[in-house]
C-alpha cells in the first residue's frame, strides 16, 4: 500500500507537481532526470539485442499487462484501489523499448490528463553496444517499483524469467 | 427461538469465512502435478498459493470448480481429458501490521490429452513469481513446455 501510494506520489512528482503529465515515452524519458524520487538507471546485458527484445516480447505482455486490487483497512479508514496496468513492447533493428503504464480505475484520483492507458511509470530501453552486449537504461521512480524494475533487469539479462508480484509495485 | 437462529447462521458464515471459494472436488486419473515453492512472507506478513480451476464451454466462457490450495511442496489433481480449463494461479498476501491485503494471478488454458501427464512448477520468491506448465507423455518420456494460452480466443 504504502509502494502503491509512494509510485503514485512519483507520478504527481515526475510531472513537477503539476497537471502535466508525461503523454508518451518519450516525455517520460525526458521528465525522469530533473524528478525528485526519479532516477535513471543503466547496465549492461551480456545478450545481443535480438535476445533482450525476445524476451522483453514474450514476458512483457503476460507479467505486466494485469490488474491489481489492493484492500486496506483500519479502524478508521477502508481504501480499496483498482490498478490496471499496461505494457507496450516496441522493436525495430536498432533499439527495443518496453512501457509500462498504469491507470488506477478506482480508489485514486489523479488531477490532470492522463495519456490513454495510464501514467507512466517506467520505460526501459534496449540499444546495442556490440553484437554480444546490450546497453539497458531504465527510466523509473527510484523507490517503490524495486520488484519490477528487478524482473526487467531478470529478463534483460536472461537470469530471471519471473513476473513481478505487482502488488508491491 | 428466532435469535438463536440467526446466531447460529452468523456462527456458520463466520466459520465459512464468508468465502465463496470450495474446494476443487478430487477427479481421477490424477493427470496435474503441481510442485510449488513459495515464501511465506515476512514475521508480519504472510503469502499463500493456490490454484482456482474453472471448466471453459466452447464459448470460453468460464465456470468455476473450486481451489487448490497449495500448501504442500507437491499437489496432485484430476482435469478432465480433452476438455479444456482454465487454471488461475494466484498469491495471496496479507498483512498482519497494516491490515492490507493483495492478491496477484497467472491465469492459463489447458487441454489436457489423454494419456498425459502435467507437470506444474510454481515458484514465489522475493516477489517474483514463475509458473512453468510441462506436458510429458509417459509412454516414451517425451517432455515440452507449454506456453501460457489466454483465455481469450481460448478455441484457437
Amino acid at each position: 500500500m504504502k509502494r502503491t501510494t509512494a509510485c503514485a506520489a512519483l507520478c504527481v512528482l515526475v510531472a513537477g507537481c503539476a497537471q502535466n503529465y508525461p503523454q508518451n515515452a518519450q516525455e517520460f524519458r525526458e521528465a525522469v532526470p530533473g524528478a525528485f524520487m526519479a532516477k535513471v538507471q543503466t547496465f549492461e546485458a551480456k545478450r545481443p539485442l535480438r535476445e533482450v527484445a525476445k524476451t522483453f516480447q514474450a514476458r512483457a505482455p503476460e507479467c505486466l499487462n494485469v490488474s491489481v486490487r489492493t484492500v486496506s483497512q483500519s479502524s478508521t479508514s477502508y481504501q480499496n484501489i483498482l490498478a490496471v496496468y499496461k505494457a507496450t513492447v516496441v522493436n525495430n533493428p536498432r533499439k527495443a523499448e518496453l512501457h509500462l503504464q498504469r491507470e488506477f480505475k478506482s480508489g485514486v484520483l489523479v488531477p490532470g490528463k492522463v495519456p490513454p492507458g495510464g501514467l507512466y511509470m517506467l520505460v526501459a530501453d534496449a540499444i546495442p553496444i556490440d553484437a554480444a552486449r546490450t546497453r539497458i537504461d531504465i527510466y523509473g521512480p527510484s523507490m517503490g517499483a524495486d520488484t519490477v524494475i528487478r524482473a526487467v533487469t531478470g529478463w534483460a539479462t536472461g537470469e530471471n524469467l519471473g513476473c513481478p508480484d505487482m502488488t508491491k509495485s | 427461538m428466532k435469535v438463536r437462529r440467526a446466531a447460529l447462521l452468523l456462527a456458520a458464515a463466520l466459520t465459512a469465512g464468508c468465502s465463496s471459494l470450495k474446494p476443487y472436488p478430487g477427479r481421477s486419473p490424477e493427470n496435474v502435478v503441481v510442485r510449488s515453492a513459495i515464501e511465506s512472507g515476512s514475521v508480519f506478513s504472510s503469502m499463500r498459493g493456490s490454484v482456482h480451476i474453472h471448466e471453459v464451454d466452447s464459448g470460453c466462457r468460464t465456470s468455476y470448480l473450486g481451489t487448490v490450495k497449495l500448501d504442500q511442496p507437491k499437489v496432485a489433481l484430476g482435469l478432465p481429458a480433452e476438455r479444456t480449463s482454465y487454471l488461475v494461479f494466484a498469491f495471496d498476501g496479507s498483512s498482519f501490521l497494516g491490515g492490507s491485503s493483495s492478491s496477484t494471478s497467472s491465469g492459463t488454458v489447458l487441454k489436457p490429452r489423454a494419456g498425459y501427464r502435467y507437470e506444474v512448477a510454481v515458484t514465489y520468491r522475493d516477489s517474483l513469481y514463475h509458473v512453468v506448465l510441462r506436458e510429458s507423455d509417459p509412454r516414451n518420456g517425451a517432455s515440452r513446455e507449454l506456453p501460457r494460452r489466454q483465455l481469450a480466443g481460448c478455441n484457437a
